[in-house]
């Protein structure tokens, strides 16, 4: 909440900045919401949620199968594949697809990650890299909102807006929840808002798409010949009136509408210094390799740390393209080039400034992709086909056990064959990291207590430091 | 955590005041016979009250013997400005006008409150505002959502709604023609549109996707809609297993879901409407259509006379042609006698997984692909670029199987750049179509009016003369240059595309890339059919050269296909006269293939002839099927009536019948909560045991039969609602009440809540005077942020009511969404009504406030003043009065006229930035005021547009 110690300053600062301390009254503090209490101590202050939309490879970047090598060309054993349910290989042959890059072991850990992820493999050792996700659904969208909600029912509020809900932001002039969006092919249309939606959670909680700059958020700055004083001006008439009003009819509802005009206003100040990368220095661009002014993954990487920092609960970047069914080897070199550097500089960085050990980092697609080649061996149908029975996420920060490999799957990466995990695994884990069980968050809709987790989820503890 | 505390705190009251009885939530054990909203209620009889002068109605009598029991009076009467303001927004979303105002004020009639209503109920933006809450039951949308979210056609259901309540058609037949209007005796056109509430849900047509998945999907997502709105039932729950606190058993679950799983329906759909759809051409389209299939039908019959006339004229045509006279030159060509080498004078190698081969072609062999994303690879070739000229030619012969994505017959394309580069296709439909494509926003491209036919041998090419215009693209098919479609494949880019002057008109880029070239696919777009002879020539062929190619190819033709072909050629090539009726033809159905395209859809229910059996799907999981289910209703109800067809018309007519337990309850107390701001039942989608009970038990059960017993009438009920003592209370807070009553369930006073999305932005619309009230029609697009909504609607159509702003699942009309407006992604009851600080950004910043800010100014400034010396203070008292029904107090004027005359003065200082401020908008500033009067008044309507109380209803 705004009181927070960490975070009066900044925001005070911002807002005096902004209006040149001429109007009082807006600078006034606004009145405390709701106390929420974790149900016991939290690791974790804040979440990172990387999500990598389309499905990422697993077998190309974090988990390596030399016998699928082997194998490479040939049918995959009968003995596995047989009634097995698979999309568009449906009714073809399998045919076993080794991997295109080389693997090796990083960190002191000896954690094996793939070449295409040169500069994440220099934190192996923060990271937990859990091998044995598995999911029974292998449509996108499905598959995207459960790993969001936990549920593929539409309607339902994303993982960050029960952590909003739940938490409140630690600045209350910047979104508790913030949705950073990258990648995809232009023309493509927006991953889908639902993926941040706070479904019946009350507004407050829904994710807030953040861009660079004046219009970081919707309507965020003054229509052109407006100028902040006369705003500023424009908002203690409007005050003064609602409140001569407000002496007649007497509903404290007002008082939320007078302080969501004040709170605005404030956010006008500090959204587009939050989001501003301008004051970073070349330093630090240069280890995300961002460029102010463009639209990138890299440059999210930096938003999110200033998000992070100045209170922001969770925030969760949003990358797409990840849906490699052809020509996987130039694409998927192209989009693991894309992450590889930032995600590292962020780790790098949160640690830095000593705020990795609050915040929990999350990386993860909606399902896997197969061992089995969806196309030829050589150009440019080489790829991979949704995969649901395993795939790879990995988490790093706050409460986590750095170094970790949970899990694994065969010898050919079909099946997992230890310590299965699901997505709701997942979201019981991130709850127990920031303090709650997530059996007891809940909220009452249409006479259900509803939960992120549905009627699933145990807490992962074997990636628990 | 703090929220949920907080209902179950105000439940725990809300039943304290109903008796003291617990909420009977015993989990797993719910018995139907015990739930009180499963037995039919029955009129109960009506309180006495002490204070028998109050009470207009038995309604009033309910709400104050609760009020008297718990020691409380009514709030008194509110004033005729407020009662005026608030009846008008409740049931038409709009505020009233002045002259609405005055000639309320000054009517002296007993009944003058009576006869507003009445004028409110039958004015067509009553039909508008009741559309309004059902679209949000309906999930209504204008796209498909999923992935792509591509545009589908729904409006005409929409304006069905609009008439069914301008109408005041009784909720029975509302019910019956909407869930099962096909199934009527004779059933209308009207009555089949009514349908298409069941196919407003979300649809895909993800090209990876598991259609077995998504149709069940759908059929749940209609399962739980029905339930939620007729039932007030969370159905849904029981999809898995059985309910766990209402009485819905995992089977009665599925027999409710197999009314809804007997429709002939796919779970991956074309782009636009997802089938079945009807067809709805205004009258002129209708008997335009009508003359064109006379006139092709006509022709097609002249035209195979004159070929059967002279079938021995071509036998002898056939004879003299040349299987040589091919152009020299060619770039590449690919004879396609094998994969590689040999007689493909330049090869390739087969990818994909799916199966190739060679079969009889039209020279020698060709290569038969299964459309299962396999293609013939031809590595880095043919990398043409905009400035060359260039032709690319192949026969095709395309296998009729239904589906909806395009069959490259060429391409040298770069999927990881953008699609960069040049592709030769063939659409679902059969037309022909060229993309040259530099990047996502800079292409050409253009397709075949009419379509080639499938399962037989055509010719296809494009030629291209390297000008970067799209009139340099030509088209021909058999070796005749084709009557080109519009400016981009209809079935690629979204109906709503701006009008062609906008479009580029010169491609800016190269189209070179680092794609292979690929014959017969190229990622996710397969062909699936037999391709031969493809050629490509650095020039572009002239049509006299391409028609001596198809016809020298033709001379090597043999097999069983040639004769079919022959035919066609000879009409095409052999014969003049037979050309030019040809030619005729084509372009007569190029003509309806235009018309079609322009004539609206409308997605509706039918019923298969067979319907496909319902199984019980264990723990919902479609890949498990058990038991088949029969179409039934939830046991606890009993049985569908002996007789009573099993299908979606029983179900409907079950629903209505005078004894359903919960369908009048469920409505009324929507009714109720949609004018007094609650329901009864304050969880209006869960009349089970989880549900909350009622605040006035019998005065829900007593409405309900009001309204069955009424026949199902809407405006009967509104009216009764409307007039009540109950409704005309003031609003102002109680602090005697709500010490014990938070939320206002007792009703000792009326409700205040903020004015939904839709009804904000039509007020502030109808105060600045910019509302165009257009009824119906297709939806349109509102100025928003440019990468949200790149290409608005024409000016004359941004200013419509919220109801027909394009409902966009992906790219939703922000405005609407920060103020509660749900995505329509499943059905939804109640939207939420608090207020964030980016809403007060959407109500100064966003540029449809802004202008309508001014034009309440510009109104205020056009005002006759009486007393020029008070110009500003009568302006400002005027202004005020149109928005907030009232004049504003000397205090309240005081500050406003301060803010006027500081924003005047900075205004005045700065006439560029008072300039920018008045071009915001569609809206012309006002000739003869200089703009620094303009700009200031804005800052002041912006602020009477923002007042609470404006914002609010009370």
């Amino acid at each position: 909440m705004n009181e927070n110690p960490n975070s009066a300053g900044p925001s005070r600062r911002a807002f005096l900045r902004g209006s040149a301390g001429m109007f009082a009254s807006l600078a006034l503090p606004l009145r405390l919401v709701e106390e929420q209490r974790p149900h016991f101590a939290p690791r974790a202050k804040s979440v990172l949620f990387l999500f990598m939309l389309g499905a990422p490879s697993q077998l190309d970047l974090f988990d390596p199968k030399p016998k699928l090598q082997q194998l490479d060309g040939q049918p995959m054993p009968d003995s596995l594949v047989a009634g097995a349910v698979v999309d568009q290989l449906k009714g073809r042959n399998l045919v076993a697809a080794g991997s295109r890059f080389a693997f090796a072991p990083r960190g002191q850990c000896g954690m094996q990650l793939s070449e295409l992820l040169p500069h994440l493999g220099g934190h192996a050792d923060r990271l937990a890299l859990v091998r044995s996700m598995t999911s029974t659904i292998i449509n996108h969208v499905p598959a995207q909102q459960m790993l969001t909600t936990g549920s593929i029912e539409a309607g339902r509020p994303s993982c960050g807006s029960w952590v909003a809900h739940a938490l409140g932001s630690d600045n209350g002039n910047l979104p508790a929840f913030a949705a950073l969006l990258s990648g995809g092919d232009p023309g493509d249309p927006p991953p889908p808002p639902h993926l941040w939606a706070n479904g019946f959670l009350p507004g407050k909680s829904s994710g807030v798409v953040l861009q660079s700059g004046a219009e970081a958020v919707r309507f965020l700055a003054d229509p052109p010949g407006t100028t902040r004083d006369g705003r500023a001006q424009q908002l203690q008439t409007l005050a003064a009136l609602d409140r001569l009003r407000q002496g007649q009819h007497g509903h404290p509802a007002t008082d939320d509408r007078i302080d969501a005009y004040r709170l605005a206003f404030r956010m006008q100040a500090e959204v587009p210094e939050a989001t501003d990368l301008g004051s970073e220095s070349p330093a630090t661009m240069a280890l995300y390799g961002a460029e102010a002014g463009s639209r990138s993954f890299a440059n999210n990487c930096v938003m999110a740390r200033r998000l992070l920092e100045r209170g922001t609960r969770f925030v969760q970047l949003v990358d797409d393209g990840w849906d490699h069914h052809g020509q996987l080897v130039r694409r998927l070199r192209q989009k693991a080039g894309e992450v590889d550097r930032p995600i590292a500089a962020l780790l790098t960085d949160l640690a830095c400034r000593g705020m990795l050990d609050e915040t929990l980092v999350v990386f993860a697609g909606e399902f896997g992709r197969t061992p089995m080649n969806q196309g030829g061996q050589g150009g440019d149908r080489y790829g991979r086909d949704h995969h649901g029975r395993c795939f790879s996420i990995w988490m790093a920060g706050a409460g986590i056990r750095g170094g970790a490999v949970v899990g694994a799957t065969d010898e050919l990466g079909f099946d997992v064959v230890d310590s299965p995990f699901t997505v709701h695994d997942l979201q019981a884990t991130i709850l127990h990291l920031l303090g709650f069980d997530h059996e007891r968050l809940t909220f009452r809709h249409r006479g259900r207590d509803y939960r992120l987790t549905d009627v699933h989820g145990q807490v992962m503890r074997a990636v628990l430091a | 955590m703090g929220t949920t505390s907080t209902i179950r705190l105000a439940m725990g009251l809300a039943c304290g005041l109903a008796g003291g009885a617990a909420p009977a939530a015993a989990q797993g054990a719910a018995q139907g016979g015990a739930l009180w909203s499963m037995q039919a209620p029955v009129r109960p009889p009506v309180p006495v009250v002490a204070d028998v002068a109050w009470p207009r109605s038995d309604l009033d009598r309910f709400v104050l013997a609760r009020l008297e029991a718990a020691g409380f009076a009514p709030a008194p009467e509110a004033d005729r400005a407020t009662l005026l303001r608030r009846v008008t927004l409740d049931l038409t979303g709009l505020p009233p006008t002045p002259e609405e105002l005055a000639a309320f004020l000054a009517d002296p009639a007993p009944d003058a409150y009576e006869r507003v209503v009445d004028r409110l109920l039958a004015s067509p933006q009553h039909g508008e505002r009741m559309a309004q809450w059902w679209l949000d039951l309906a999930r209504y949308a204008d796209t498909n959502g999923f992935d792509f979210d591509t545009d589908r056609q729904m409006w005409a259901w929409r304006d069905w709604v609009v008439q069914a309540f301008a109408g005041d058609m009784p909720y029975d037949q509302f019910t019956i023609e909407q869930l099962a209007g096909d199934l009527l005796p004779d059933a209308t056109l009207s009555q089949r549109i009514a349908t298409g509430f069941q196919r407003n849900h979300a649809v895909t047509f993800e090209q990876d996707g598991q259609p077995g998945e998504y149709r069940h999907q759908y059929v749940a997502d209609r399962t739980a809609t029905f339930g939620t709105t007729w039932l007030g039932l969370s159905v849904g729950c029981a999809q898995c297993h059985d309910h766990k606190f209402d009485p819905i058993s995992q089977r009665d679950y599925y027999g409710l879901y197999a009314f809804w799983n007997r429709m002939d329906e796919k779970g991956l759909v074309a782009r636009d409407n997802p089938e079945p759809f009807l067809e709805l051409p205004s009258s002129e389209q209708g008997s335009e259509l009508l003359g064109l299939e006379r006139q092709i039908a006509a022709a097609e019959l002249q035209l195979r006379q004159r070929v059967r006339a002279q079938q021995a004229a071509r036998a002898a045509w056939l004879q003299t042609l040349s299987a040589t006279a091919v152009p020299d030159g060619a770039l590449l060509h690919a004879s396609l006698q094998s994969a590689a080498g040999d007689a493909t004078s330049d090869g390739g190698v087969i990818e994909g997984l799916g199966t190739a081969g060679f079969v009889d072609g039209v020279r020698g062999l060709a290569l038969e692909l299964d459309g299962r994303d396999t293609f013939l690879q031809c590595g880095q070739r043919a990398d043409m670029d905009a400035d060359q000229a260039f032709t690319a030619s192949a026969w095709v012969r395309v296998t009729a199987k239904e589906v909806t994505s395009k069959h490259t017959v060429v391409a040298k394309i770069d999927e990881a750049q953008d699609a960069r580069g040049w592709r030769l296709s063939v659409d679902a439909r059969g037309e022909v179509q060229v993309q040259l494509v530099a990047a996502a926003e800079d292409r050409l491209s253009a397709f075949t009016r009419t379509t080639i036919g499938f399962d037989e041998w055509h010719h296809v090419a494009f030629t291209y003369d390297g000008s970067r215009r799209r009139e340099g693209l030509a088209l021909y098919v058999d070796g005749v240059a084709a009557v080109l479609g519009g400016a981009d494949a209809p079935a690629q880019e979204p109906p709503a595309g701006p009008p062609a002057e906008e479009r580029p008109k010169r491609l800016v880029g190269s189209l070179r890339n680092d794609g292979n070239l690929r014959i017969g696919g190229v990622d996710g777009l397969p062909l699936r059919g037999r391709i031969d002879e493809v050629r490509l020539f650095a020039r572009a062929l002239t049509g006299a050269e391409l028609a001596a190619m198809v016809l020298a190819d033709f001379a090597a033709m043999t097999g069983a296909e040639r004769d079919a072909l022959g035919e066609r050629l000879f009409v095409q090539h052999g014969e003049p006269a037979l050309a030019g009726l040809e030619h005729a033809l084509a372009a007569l159905v190029a003509r309806r293939a235009e018309l079609l395209e322009a004539v609206p859809l409308v997605s509706v229910m039918t019923e298969m002839a067979a319907p496909r059996p319902t199984h019980l799907l264990r723990r919902g999981d479609f890949l498990q099927p058990d038991e088949v289910v029969e179409p039934a209703i939830p046991a606890v109800f009993g049985a569908l009536p002996e007789g009573a067809p099993r299908n979606r018309l029983g179900l409907a007519q079950w629903l209505v019948r005078k004894d359903n337990p919960l369908v009048g309850r469920v409505h009324v107390n929507r009714l109720w909560g949609w004018v007094f701001g609650q329901g009864l039942v304050a969880t209006p989608a869960d009349f089970g045991n989880r549900g909350e009970r009622p605040s006035h038990p019998e005065l829900l059960d007593w409405l309900a039969r009001e309204f069955v017993d009424g026949g199902f009438r809407h405006r009967a009920f509104l009216r009764l609602l409307v007039t009540s003592s109950t409704y005309r209370q003031r609003s102002d807070y109680r602090a005697d009440l709500a010490a014990v009553d938070p939320d206002n369930r007792l009703l000792g006073r009326a409700g205040r809540w903020r004015l939904d999305a839709e009804a904000l932005r039509d007020q502030a619309l109808a105060l600045g005077g910019l509302l165009d009230q257009r009824v119906g029609g297709p939806s349109v697009m509102p100025w928003q942020p440019a990468d949200l909504w790149p290409k608005p609607s024409k000016a004359g159509d941004r200013h419509r009511r919220g109801l027909y702003v394009k409902a966009s699942r992906a790219l939703p009309f922000v405005a609407f969404q920060l103020f509660g407006a749900p995505t329509r992604d499943v059905c939804t009851v109640q939207r939420e009504r608090g207020a964030t600080p980016l809403q007060a950004l959407v109500l100064f910043n966003d540029r449809n406030f802004a202008e309508a800010a001014r034009g309440l100014a510009q109104r205020a400034l056009a005002a006759r003043c009486e007393d020029p010396s008070r110009e500003d203070h009568e302006r400002l008292e005027r202004a005020f009065a149109w928005c907030t029904q009232r004049r504003p107090t000397a205090a309240e004027c005081a500050p406003l006229l301060d803010l006027l005359a500081a924003q005047r003065q900075r205004y005045a200082a700065d006439v560029a930035l008072a300039d920018a401020a008045v071009a915001i908008g569609d809206l012309a500033p006002a000739a003869e005021v200089p703009t620094w009067q303009i700009a200031a008044w804005t800052a002041v309507a912006a602020v009477l547009l923002n007042l609470d109380e404006v914002l609010v209803r009370s």
